[in-house]
Parts: C-alpha cells; sequence; structure tokens
C-alpha cells in the first residue's frame, strides 16, 4: 500500500482520537466533577479528596504511583510520608521522610517532619537533629520552621 | 558600523523587545526584583501561575505544533511528523499511563532530562541566528564554542537534577553519590566548575569574535564583519542564569516560563512572515499574530486541562495520567521543535535573514 495512504490514515485516526479524547475529558471534568478543568491541575488534587470518600486504600495506591513512577526523586517520597501520616501510618510515614531525605537531603520540609514525628515517638534526641536540620536548611531558603516544634524540643526559634 | 564595534544586533520587532522577551532580558530584572523584594515579587508570581500557565506556559508547548501545520509544505516535506505522529504519540501515551512504573517511569525521567538540553539548544539556535542576521559570521570553532557555551548549562541541570530523580538522578539515585566521600567532592567540583564555565565560556567568546572583526586579516583567514551581537551574549548569559543560580525546581519554573515567552516571541515572528509571504489576500501583523496566538492557547487548554479527563474516565489513575500526558506534550514539543527550525532550504532562511520585503512584524 502507498505510504501516504497509510500517513493519511494514521493522521485522521490521530486527530479523531485526540478530538474524542478532549471532548470526553472536558465532559468528565464538568459533569463528574462539576467544574472545568482547573487551570493549575495538581496530579495529587484529586487523591487529596478520596480519605473524605473513605477510600483510604485508593488514597494511599495514588502516591504510591507517584514513587514508581519517580523513585528517585526526594519529592514523591515525601508525598507518600504525607499521605501514610493521614492514613495514621506513622512508622511508615518515618519510612518515607527518611528515604525523602536520602535522596534530598536539603529537603527542610522531610527534615521536618521527621523530627514531629519522632518527637511523637519519644525519640527527642534524634528529633532535636531533624529540627535543627530543618530550621538550618529553611533559613538557606528564607523560611522558618514551625516554632512549636523548636518549643517542644526546647529549641531557640531564632536557631541560634 | 564599524568593524568589531559593539552592538545589540539586528533586531526583528524592535530593540527593547528582542532584548526583553527573545533575548530573556526580562526575566533577568524579575531576577533583580525578587532579589531586591522577594516576598513582594514571590507573592505576584505564585498568584499569576495558573495565567503564565495558560498564556503562556501551555501555550508555547501547542505553538510548535500550530507553527508545524501552519507551515508552508509541511504535510508534504514532513509526513511522518505531520500525519504519522499524533497517532505514535497517542499510542505511547496509552502505553505509559497504562504501565506508568515501568514504561513512564523512564518517559519521564526522559522528558526531565531532555527538557534543559532542549532550552540549551534553543539558547544556541537562537544565539546563532542573532549572530548570523547581524554579519557576524562564525568560524567553525566559534560555532562549536557557541555550541559548548549554550550546552554548558545542560551539564549543569544533569547534575542538579539528581535529587530530583532526573538527569544523572535517572541512573543514580543521590544517596549513592552521597555516601561516598570522592564521588561527593567530584559531584561538587564538577557543578562549581560547570557553573564558572557557563558564564566565562559566553564572555571569552565575545572577546574572541571582537578580537578578530578587529584585526586585519591575514594568511586568508574570513574576518569577522561584525562582532557578536549583545543579544546573543544575552541569551546566553540569561539561560545561563535560569540553571545555574537557582535551585533546580525554581530553574525549571524559571526556564519553563520565559523559555516560553522566548518561544511564542520567535515562533510567532516567524509565522507571521511567513504568512505575509505566502498569502494572497493581505491581512496585517496584527490579524496573524491573534489568530496564531488564539490558537496556541486553544490547543494548549486541550492538550493540558481536557486530555487527561478521558483516561481518567476509562479506569487509569489521575496521577499516572496528568503526569504522562504532561511528559508527552513535552516530548512531542521536543521533537516537533527539532524538525520546523530547519534553515536548509526552508522559508525560515528567507524570514530569519529578512531578504524577502523587508517588511517587519
Amino acid at each position: 500500500m502507498d505510504k501516504s495512504v497509510i500517513y493519511r490514515g494514521m493522521f485522521a485516526l490521530g486527530m479523531v482520537l485526540f478530538a474524542v479524547s478532549c471532548v470526553v475529558g472536558l465532559a468528565f471534568e464538568v459533569v463528574a466533577q462539576r467544574r472545568l478543568p482547573p487551570l493549575l491541575p495538581s496530579p495529587f488534587e484529586y487523591a487529596r479528596s478520596l480519605p473524605d470518600q473513605g477510600n483510604m486504600d485508593a488514597f494511599i495506591s495514588e502516591y504510591r504511583t507517584a514513587v514508581a513512577i519517580a523513585p528517585h526523586a526526594g519529592w514523591t517520597h515525601l508525598q507518600l510520608g504525607f499521605a501514610l501520616n493521614r492514613a495514621g501510618d506513622a512508622s511508615g510515614a518515618l519510612e518515607a521522610f527518611r528515604t525523602a531525605v536520602r535522596l534530598d537531603p536539603a529537603s527542610s520540609t522531610a527534615h521536618y517532619n521527621i523530627a514531629v514525628l519522632l518527637l511523637r515517638g519519644g525519640d527527642h534526641k534524634t528529633a532535636r537533629h531533624h529540627a535543627r536540620k530543618a530550621q538550618e536548611l529553611a533559613r538557606e531558603t528564607g523560611d522558618r520552621v514551625d516554632s512549636q516544634l523548636l518549643d517542644a524540643l526546647g529549641l531557640p526559634v531564632s536557631g541560634g | 558600523m564599524s568593524r568589531g564595534a559593539i552592538s545589540i544586533g539586528r533586531t526583528f520587532v524592535h530593540p527593547a523587545f528582542d532584548a526583553l522577551i527573545i533575548g530573556g532580558g526580562l526575566s533577568l530584572l524579575v531576577a533583580v526584583w525578587i532579589a531586591i523584594d522577594g516576598t513582594t515579587a514571590g507573592l505576584v508570581m505564585a498568584s499569576s501561575v495558573p495565567f503564565f500557565l495558560l498564556f503562556v506556559n501551555n501555550a508555547h508547548f501547542a505553538a510548535s505544533t500550530v507553527r508545524l501545520y501552519r507551515k508552508p509544505d509541511a504535510f508534504r516535506e514532513l509526513p511522518f511528523l505531520t500525519m504519522a505522529f499524533p497517532l505514535v504519540t497517542l499510542v505511547v501515551v496509552t502505553i505509559s499511563i497504562a504501565f506508568a512504573d515501568q514504561v513512564g517511569r523512564h518517559l519521564q525521567a526522559l522528558m526531565l532530562t531532555w527538557s534543559p538540553y532542549h532550552y540549551c539548544a534553543q539558547a544556541y539556535g537562537l544565539a546563532a541566528m542573532y549572530c548570523y542576521r547581524s554579519g557576524c559570521a562564525l568560524v567553525e570553532p566559534e560555532r562549536r564554542m557557541l555550541r559548548w557555551s549554550c550546552m554548558v548549562p545542560f551539564g549543569v541541570a544533569m547534575l542538579s537534577g539528581t535529587q530530583a530523580g532526573s538527569g544523572l538522578g535517572w541512573f543514580v539515585p543521590w544517596y549513592t553519590i552521597a555516601e561516598s566521600e570522592f564521588g561527593l567532592s567530584l559531584f561538587r567540583g564538577a557543578s562549581v566548575t560547570l557553573g564558572a564555565l557557563a558564564f566565562a565560556m559566553p564572555v571569552a567568546l565575545f572577546l574572541r569574535i571582537r578580537a578578530r572583526a578587529r584585526r586585519p586579516t591575514v594568511s586568508g583567514e574570513p574576518a569577522a564583519e561584525r562582532g557578536m551581537p549583545l543579544i546573543s551574549l544575552l541569551i546566553i548569559a540569561s539561560n545561563a542564569v535560569w540553571f545555574v543560580v537557582f535551585e533546580y525546581f525554581d530553574a525549571f519554573a524559571w526556564a519553563a516560563l520565559f523559555h516560553g515567552l522566548q518561544y511564542l516571541g520567535i515562533v510567532t515572528i516567524f509565522h507571521v512572515r511567513d504568512r505575509q509571504r505566502v498569502e494572497t489576500v493581505r491581512h496585517g501583523w496584527a490579524y496573524h499574530t491573534g489568530m496564531f496566538y488564539a490558537a496556541c492557547v486553544g490547543l494548549g487548554y486541550l492538550l493540558w486541562q481536557c486530555w487527561s479527563g478521558a483516561y481518567v474516565l476509562i479506569g487509569f489513575g489521575r496521577i499516572e495520567s496528568v503526569l504522562m500526558i504532561a511528559t508527552a506534550i513535552n516530548l512531542h514539543h521536543f521533537i516537533t521543535d527539532a524538525y520546523i527550525w530547519r534553515l536548509r532550504k526552508d522559508p525560515n532562511r528567507t524570514v530569519m535573514m529578512d531578504t524577502h520585503t523587508g517588511r517587519t512584524a
């Protein structure tokens, strides 16, 4: 068969499939979600609504998918840590935050969350280490660490 | 103008427009604003994110496709890209969503790694284009040096992306580097060296071309009719600032925004001049600009905001659908872009040199 005929057929099929996908996608957002697609689509936005629907397994599964897609990225493990913490799995969350720190040692947020979970678990010494680290990293980017955590660990808010 | 004199270069629209939008000068002004008043700048920038996404970032991704299909003779000269590639992309998207943890994972890492290369290649293309337009004929070693000058920030991004799982991090997780003192020293040394080279090389090139333009020709060596235009230097420097000065994720945000603006500016100029050259019923530049930009915003909205919903509806997860479609849009843009800027035997060359009617967009 003539190559140009194949190309034309592929073009027609591609255009039809893309057009149908977009119309169906738009209709799905408008009808099922009752809104126009958000201008800033967050892949986690839908996942965050799942616990309110009582679907905790699907909630965690969404975040595990993100980790599977970007296993060497600190931010995906950080997000998984938040999700596991929300689901009540403190040890799983701690493990995820620790992986986030191993992959991205400059993550103030990961250090902060490790400190919070360790404080809850009674390990004040290690919690202090991570809180200090979080404070140090936050200062580099002009941010601040929650003073409640620092107070609870007896650390100065100024970080001195 | 005397040989080797310093000038902004031969611009397309106006020196201010070319320097701010295509040269990336606006990004440097915003960077200065952030340095002076980071709180206000951060608030304004953060509240403008959806606006910038829709009207700049998403539109620029669509612009390569709109340009491809509006380019004279594109279907005849690029049959696979214009006719078969959309279906191929759809198939790849579907496979990567269905097998996100096996196929999608590597496609996304490829996209994140290719992205800074694409920005740097664009900087090279634009810098070289302004050189030729401005009468600065580059000899081979200078052309190579220009390419390397533009590509150094890609090396920086390959390293800085490690903690985000892209670049070097696609293959080697950060902790394997951090666990070895030698590895860590090598990594830091390479980062600092590349960061310094990203600024030193273009300045050295600028001075080298200027020196060649000023000295009398000897032993058959061609003289540069003009020195390297300042806008070329600005393009390389702004690209270097995005990747060297800013943190990895900030660099991506800045590069995405200002690269998008740069891209929309130059692609619109080429489109408008092409249309004005080939059309039988004459329209003004404002008409062509408006029509082209509207098509880019519209297609960008369909691609980024509407497309993923279809995959969610048929049962795929939201996360893999959104991430893989974003990946596919990026990769499609990079590939399309590599073809639409060809110069050899292409109307692009006419536009670049303004050799037709001399009208300006």
